[in-house]
């Protein structure tokens, strides 16, 4: 009887403890709008080359080389800047070092998917439409935008970029 | 087809890199040839070849004679003088692709009689001769990134960023073993016409006056890995900008490794390779 009573209290002080380590439920905050994320001033900071034709490679270097040296060389000039308006959806290009990267120097811009963007695109719907995938979110707490740029000879891709922009409100 | 045939080659092989156990068709322009007997000819041209093998009299792909070629090595017109012949050519010449690396093809193209005038001499070309390089494999001692799709081209444009690496653990001259003041000099083929050059230093008329590496060009500099390894990045048409005024195509960079200052030869890495671009700017 006495054993009864020990094992008895030992399964409520078990049942009490699982329920003191218990989560506490988290609310989850207003969704972040990449539209509000986008808005603002870009200045290119960062350019990596991407080597497409790579079949095989075995660490990232094989494939990915940051030419960011060569590309925003500080005796050639300043980076390019590009300011996206979030009211007009529109863009402009302060030329710069790796401006030819984009060769925009103003337009429109929209995101495939306001939501869940995964391309930027220029110029929508016009002869100059170009689409931009995005390697990251860029939601308002995001210091950089990605976006990967493929350099084309007819319809074959000759090689890719990846531009940083660094934040610059 | 490899870009060395858009820019001037007589004769070359395609696809490029080849397999010589597949079909390969060997190209020829007659209009690239020093002898022009053959231009315009409407005639049927025929591959007289003898290397790697020559078949003997009595094999069916035998050259057959001077006056009466074997219809079997009959070329086939594509038109403004270009002829092509496909075959498999470790079966061709029944030989392994040993002998065909180290001995190429050797051939001419006739018509079946090949007497031709006394005036203008016999009806055929040069002798033509097609190198063949063994596939590269393993480390190299020079390299590029983005790297070479073909033998000798990139995919690139002298608009992107090219990097060049040289690897000096691989470096067979004991001279250099030891060195880290290197310089990638660099030199542009650029123009329709691609025999001109743009350049800084001419690495192929090096001089005494050009001794002096580092201080004609210092934006040459190699940039010292600390592994034994070496990179030069540039963006070609940027790099050359001062020196192609009426802002001309540059079509590919000719580059050789050297010292600071270069006291002798042997501070100079042997090799000098030639990488050709896209055709798009």
């Amino acid at each position: 009887m006495r054993n009864k009573l020990i094992y008895t209290m030992a399964l409520a002080l078990l049942v009490v403890g699982f329920q003191g380590c218990k989560p506490e439920p988290k609310v989850l905050g207003p969704k972040v709008s990449q539209i509000d994320g986008i808005a603002g001033n870009w200045v290119l900071s960062k350019v990596d080359q991407i080597d497409v034709n790579v079949q095989l490679a075995f660490v990232e270097s094989d494939t990915l080389l940051d030419v960011s040296d060569v590309v925003l060389d500080a005796s050639v000039g300043t980076p390019m800047e590009i300011n996206f308006d979030k009211g007009k959806s529109t863009f402009s290009v302060t030329s710069g070092t790796g401006s030819d990267m984009i060769n925009f120097s103003a337009g429109t811009w929209n995101f495939d998917n306001n939501e869940y963007p995964s391309y930027l695109i220029f110029d929508k719907g016009l002869s100059t439409e170009k689409n931009f995938k995005m390697i990251h979110p860029v939601r308002p707490q995001d210091e950089y935008l990605i976006v990967n740029v493929n350099k084309m000879c007819g319809n074959k891709r000759t090689v890719s970029y990846h531009l940083w922009f660094t934040r610059k409100n | 087809m490899t870009i060395g045939s858009v820019f001037g080659q007589k004769v070359w092989l395609a696809p490029d890199p080849v397999n010589l156990d597949d079909s390969v068709t060997i190209w020829v322009d007659i209009k690239k040839c020093d002898r022009q007997q053959l231009a315009g000819s409407t005639d049927a041209l025929y591959m007289w070849t003898w290397n790697p093998k020559e078949h003997a009299v009595g094999h069916p792909l035998n050259n057959g004679t001077w006056l009466a070629s074997n219809d079997a090595l009959k070329f086939t017109s594509a038109g403004n003088d270009l002829w092509f012949y496909r075959m498999v050519p470790t079966k061709f010449y029944e030989c392994t692709k040993a002998d065909l690396y180290s001995k190429g093809i050797s051939l001419l193209l006739k018509k079946k009689d090949g007497t031709g005038s006394a005036a203008a001499g016999e009806d055929k070309t040069e002798d033509l001769i097609l190198k063949i390089d063994a596939p590269v494999t393993g480390p190299r001692k020079l390299y590029s990134f983005p790297g070479l799709v073909l033998k000798d081209s990139l995919s690139t444009s002298p608009a992107d960023v090219l990097t060049i690496y040289y690897d000096r653990n691989l470096e067979t001259n004991d001279t250099l073993k030891d060195k880290t003041d290197f310089y990638c000099v660099v030199k542009a083929r650029y123009g329709a016409s691609n025999t001109e050059y743009i350049y800084f230093i001419d690495i192929d008329k090096l001089t005494a006056a050009d001794k002096g590496v580092a201080g004609v060009v210092p934006q040459m500099k190699m940039t010292d890995l600390n592994n034994g390894k070496f990179k030069f990045s540039f963006i070609p048409n940027r790099l050359f900008a001062s020196k192609n005024a009426n802002n001309l195509k540059i079509t590919a960079v000719k580059f050789k490794i050297m010292r600071g200052y270069i006291r002798k030869t042997y501070d100079i890495v042997a090799e000098s390779p030639e990488y050709w671009f896209n055709s798009c700017q």
